[in-house]
């Protein structure tokens, strides 16, 4: 059984629009008129169980809708979702109790009192008896390395070790299932670093099956096997992220730092006309986008044209990937 | 199940004793306010009773006990009920709900339980001296009975406060604010005076659309012997009633909350 599994979902947001002014807000009283907006629209995946999933999107593009749904929130208005083998939307405690949800911009914690105050109040909602609670907070606590913290009141907690009590409080009753919704935002990059490498250990360790999105690359690159690209609403890829790279952009980019004089735009012309050049900020550097299959002879070309210093082939990085996907341009490579 | 909800309900006490010793000074407000109300009430009717050997039929002492019933109920309502209503609103607003969605446990006790404003507690003792107070004066007879049938509608009325309160703040699932935010609280402050003060319909009203009669001026006739029996049928029916409709409208609220909010 996988441990997500999302059929044709979709989500369509109902909201009223009202005529601006006081007019409008007694006419409002009376007549209403709806607006639809298709929030997700035909989600299918299947997530196995211990999988590490990076759900990537421009803001609005259905990210945290869908995660609302899969956590029980909000209820489908088309389509299947199963997690656990439980439908979400029922929110059966027996589920509730297995999955948990991190949003980085909502705290689940009493800002007054020390995080261990409100762990006492999590371990009576998720019913856990002093064994497996004293087991579960050593294990988090050693893991997250916040001893210190814990009796320290929330309010007096910067936001990196803020973010660490959530994730603590979220955990404690060692859900099988965590969705994780921007749980970087605001951290400078150790506090990131630190936090995805927590986040590697608890997949590693407890086989959790974690589902995150996130605007910074780095934490898809550094903790997802898998990605899923959600925009408008759509499934636009599932896969890898090597397959991205390279389903989406065919192209590398290489790089020649010339010696002396870099070669002239008569030599370049000479090149494949598939292969386009890239600004430099360095007149002595060349900057090209070479599809793939011509990486070898252009290379081999350019180092006839002139005496090279230094050479250098790369992917295109890959938040450029995703931003062009997303922008709708074709051409990667050539966009810079 | 019933257990496990009362054990994360003690938590939430528990919770309140941590958070209320960073703010040592609501007490005495708490305390002097309760005090300043009291004294307030209790000239006025000094003053009236001047001209006047009873009210509607109720004599200074009488009226006095259900001044002191009303601080009691205020009391329990101010420190458990209002706070929990009064924010039911912001979590739809913020979006605090969804993670009190999340949660293994009765949404509905949940949300109407997690915060509890200890110092008002402080009332209690307060209505209570008075009511004793009152009740020497007017020579109460103190049976075992009338005590047990007041305690028994005081309880209920104050279900039934809270579950007509929390039905209003419920609104705010379907429209993200709730237009009777404050209204039950402000009608249950009339609750200090016996309802046969008022107009048959105000009577009406504040017996069975804001139940504050079964709260203050029913066990009053309780203590005082002159209770209609009636009453102690229809108390644990209405409240039972009012309790199951208000679990049914918070969970059809939020299956609209669960369709339609973004």
């Amino acid at each position: 059984m996988p441990a997500i599994l999302v059929d044709g979902l979709c989500k369509t947001y109902r909201s009223f629009r009202k005529a601006p002014g006081l007019m409008g807000a007694v006419r409002s009283l009376i007549w209403r008129e709806h607006v639809l907006r298709e929030a997700v629209r035909d989600i299918s995946f299947v997530i196995e169980e211990g999988e590490v999933v990076g759900f990537l999107g421009p803001n609005g593009a259905g990210k945290t809708t869908t995660l609302k749904m899969l956590s029980g929130i909000l209820h489908p208005s088309k389509g299947r979702a199963e997690v656990l083998g439980f439908t979400p939307s029922q929110r059966a405690f027996a589920y509730l109790r297995q999955i948990s949800m991190v949003m980085g911009q909502k705290s689940m914690l009493w800002h007054e009192i020390p995080t261990y105050d409100t762990l006492l109040v999590h371990k009576e909602i998720y019913r856990l008896d002093d064994g497996s609670f004293r087991r579960n907070l050593d294990e988090l606590v050693e893991l997250l390395a916040v001893e210190d913290l814990l009796r320290v009141p929330v309010r007096n907690l910067s936001l990196g070790e803020r973010m660490k009590m959530e994730l603590l409080a979220a955990l404690l009753h060692q859900p099988r299932v965590l969705f994780l919704d921007e749980p970087t935002i605001g951290l400078d990059v150790v506090s990131q670093a630190r936090l995805r490498g927590f986040l590697r250990e608890l997949n590693r360790k407890f086989g959790t099956t974690i589902m995150l999105t996130s605007h910074y690359m780095d934490d898809i690159q550094a903790l997802c096997q898998r990605v899923l690209l959600i925009d408008h609403g759509q499934l636009r890829f599932d896969g890898s992220l090597n397959e991205l790279v390279m389903q989406s952009s065919p192209y590398k980019l290489l790089n020649v730092t010339f010696a002396n004089t870099p070669p002239s735009s008569q030599a370049l012309a000479m090149l494949d006309p598939r292969i386009s050049q890239r600004p430099s900020d360095d007149p002595l550097r060349l900057n090209l986008a070479v599809p793939r299959e011509l990486i070898a002879e252009t290379t081999a070309l350019l180092l006839r044209m002139g005496q090279v210093a230094d050479v250098g082939i790369e992917d295109v990085p890959i938040e450029e990937v995703i931003g062009a996907l997303f922008t709708g341009q074709e051409q990667i490579g050539v966009a810079a | 199940m019933l257990m496990h909800h009362l054990r994360v309900w003690r938590q939430f006490w528990l919770v309140a004793f941590m958070r209320q010793s960073a703010f040592r000074a609501n007490f005495f407000l708490s305390l002097f306010e309760g005090l300043a109300q009291v004294v307030l009430v209790v000239t006025t009717f000094a003053i009236i009773y001047q001209y006047t050997p009873d009210i509607a039929g109720w004599t200074q002492a009488q009226v006095l006990i259900v001044v002191g019933l009303y601080r009691i109920v205020d009391g329990i309502i101010n420190a458990q009920v209002a706070p929990n209503m009064r924010e039911i609103d912001k979590y739809v607003q913020t979006g605090e709900l969804d993670l009190l969605l999340l949660r293994p446990v009765e949404s509905q006790f949940l949300v109407s339980t997690r915060l509890v404003a200890l110092p008002e507690l402080i009332n209690i003792p307060i209505g209570l001296a008075l009511l004793i107070y009152a009740g020497l004066q007017a020579n109460l007879a103190w049976s075992i009975s009338g005590i047990l049938l007041a305690l028994m509608l005081l309880l209920c009325g104050t279900l039934m406060i809270y579950a007509v309160w929390f039905m209003m703040m419920a609104l705010a699932l379907w429209f993200t604010w709730s237009p009777f935010e404050s209204m039950v609280g402000n009608l249950f402050s009339i609750g200090r005076y016996p309802v046969d003060f008022f107009q048959r319909q105000v009577r009406a009203l504040l017996t069975f659309i804001v139940p504050v009669a079964f709260a203050t001026t029913f066990p009053a006739e309780a203590l005082l012997g002159q209770l209609d029996p009636l009453i102690i049928v229809i108390a644990p029916i209405f409240a039972l009633v009012l309790l199951l409709l208000s679990q049914r409208f918070w969970r059809w609220g939020l299956r609209s909350y669960g369709s339609a909010s973004s």
